[in-house]
């Protein structure tokens, strides 16, 4: 199996099998990602395919790339920003382009009503953030990027995306549980052991 | 620096949330098991809570559910279908770009030499002859010039202006000046004039040789008319009737003979040399100036003889041929030397 960046030279190069097999692999994921920003199955599907058409049309000016998922997903987002930005001028609605967050449903490492109420202290913290504040939190846990990685990909100086991450953060403080209720979540937990 | 567990007594649940090592863990699978944070956790029982918060935090956004798309085949057809025309386009474009490249380097360089021909135009050409050559060439206005031998001619490309035509001539040169000026209207724009050993030639449209060597001038009219005016003082000091010669070495020493065959005065631009009862200093001279060798004579009583008739003079052998052969002497070629004995 090629990795990624084996398969983007050989896209660089016209092999349009190993272009493919970048689509496959990313799709999902660019899709997901984009799901975030805009609900609408059609710009995101228009946004992939003008992304890969474009690719493709330049792939020999194309650098080589140290993280082909990094330099998708920036190039994604720039894509999808754009045709978000045309449909809220033909709407009127000048609004920060939105990033919501899907928690996951089920957790079950912990019983399910301590589950439920961390889960929601969590939505409530994430719904104070900004929308580019829970774009970092996603990228940094979901997509597992790295400060420089989520810089690149939101186009901020590492300086800034660290801050911005560092007062998301400080803003889920104001949302933790009260400190003796988990204690004595803690102990309950102990002795059920 | 090497991680231990007291880093993490004081940790509360966001300080686990933010933890590099923390979160690793956590996404790895089951922070449970990993040996350093059952440490943490025995250590410091208080962080357990913490950890386990922060872990259910992490995991909840770690296991976002993915959105499912089921277009991608669909999508993947409608990019496919499209790469032949980009291909297509990127080869026109390739092809274009290539094309105005090179389009882009040859008006580069037709621009440079028209504006070194400009340039060229606009300031003093000189047009010359090396020893043993001859240049024939057409000036801008039409005139044809016959450069002789280690001869060459100068002139300033502003002839488009009132002024009259000017050329300065070094060496031996025939002229044959157009006749621009419409009957009856000369204008000054009309002259062409010919600057040589210290005189001024002003013609309108004729047929004249001039030849500038060894400090004396000869110009030779065959058809027209011809003024010649000292240079530095303007003033007139003959006027040619075709077939006339006029000599000038200074002021002092001006004579003007008549030439009846205009033969002799062009025949240096056929290769010939016509001898009428010629010196053989002149045609000494002549190799000299033409050729560019130093002749010596070792035999200076021969510099008096005479000769008469033609000689090919299209190399410097036939005229050493019949120097050997009319004077029963030997020629010998050292260098830049011809020797006569």
């Amino acid at each position: 199996m090629k990795d990624d960046l084996e398969l983007w030279e050989e896209f660089r190069l016209g092999i349009e099998s190993s272009f493919k097999s970048l689509f496959d692999s990313y799709y999902q994921q660019l899709f997901n990602y984009g799901h975030k920003f805009c609900v609408e199955d059609e710009v995101l599907e228009d946004s992939v395919q003008e992304l890969f058409i474009k690719l493709w049309k330049n792939r020999e000016r194309l650098n080589s790339t140290p993280s082909v998922k990094n330099y998708l997903f920036k190039a994604f987002r720039r894509v999808l920003f754009r045709k978000l930005a045309e449909q809220h001028r033909f709407s009127g609605i000048k609004a920060e382009f939105p990033f919501e967050i899907e928690l996951a449903h089920d957790y079950t490492m912990i019983s399910e009503e301590r589950m439920r109420s961390l889960r929601a202290q969590l939505a409530r913290a994430l719904e104070k953030m900004s929308p580019r504040q829970r774009e970092i939190i996603h990228l940094k846990f979901f997509e597992d990027m790295s400060y420089e990685e989520i810089a690149r990909v939101m186009n901020l100086s590492p300086k800034s995306t660290y801050k911005l991450l560092y007062r998301a953060i400080d803003s889920l403080k104001e949302h933790m549980s009260p400190f003796n209720l988990l204690i004595l979540l803690s102990l309950l937990k102990n002795m059920s052991n | 620096m090497k991680r231990t567990p007291e880093q993490y007594r004081d940790y509360k649940k966001i300080d686990f949330f933010y933890d590099e090592y923390f979160i690793s863990s956590v996404r790895e699978g089951n922070y449970h098991l990993n040996i350093f944070w059952i440490q943490v956790g025995e250590q410091f029982p208080e962080t357990k809570p913490y950890m386990e918060e922060a872990a259910a935090w992490i995991m909840l956004l770690i296991s976002q559910p993915v959105y499912q798309s089921k277009g991608r085949e669909a999508s993947w057809q409608k990019i496919q279908s499209q790469l032949p025309r980009i291909e297509r386009r990127r080869n026109i474009v390739r092809i274009f770009k290539t094309y105005t490249k090179r389009a882009g380097q040859a008006a580069a360089v037709i621009i440079l030499s028209l504006s070194l021909y400009d340039l060229s135009q606009q300031g003093q050409k000189t047009r010359s002859a090396g020893f043993g050559q001859k240049n024939h060439f057409v000036l801008p206005d039409e005139s044809e010039i016959d450069l002789n031998s280690n001869s060459s001619l100068r002139y300033v490309r502003n002839w488009k202006s009132d002024k009259p035509r000017e050329v300065w001539l070094k060496g031996e040169a025939l002229f044959h000046v157009k006749h621009v000026a419409i009957k009856n209207r000369i204008r000054e724009s009309d002259y062409f004039r010919v600057h040589a050993g210290g005189v001024v030639l002003t013609v309108t449209g004729t047929r004249f040789n001039v030849k500038d060597r060894r400090g004396v001038l000869e110009v030779a009219l065959l058809e027209g008319s011809l003024r010649v005016e000292d240079e530095s003082t303007h003033q007139v000091i003959a006027s040619l009737k075709p077939g006339q010669s006029f000599t000038y070495k200074g002021a002092a020493e001006i004579q003007i003979s008549e030439e009846n065959d205009s033969r002799n005065i062009t025949a240096w631009k056929d290769n010939e040399i016509r001898l009428n009862n010629s010196s053989v200093a002149a045609v000494i001279a002549g190799i000299e100036d033409n050729f560019g060798y130093k002749v010596v004579l070792l035999d200076s009583s021969l510099l008096n003889r005479h000769l008469s008739g033609t000689i090919p003079a299209k190399n410097l052998e036939d005229i050493l041929f019949v120097l050997r052969q009319t004077l029963h002497v030997e020629t010998q070629i050292t260098g830049n030397q011809i020797t006569i004995k």
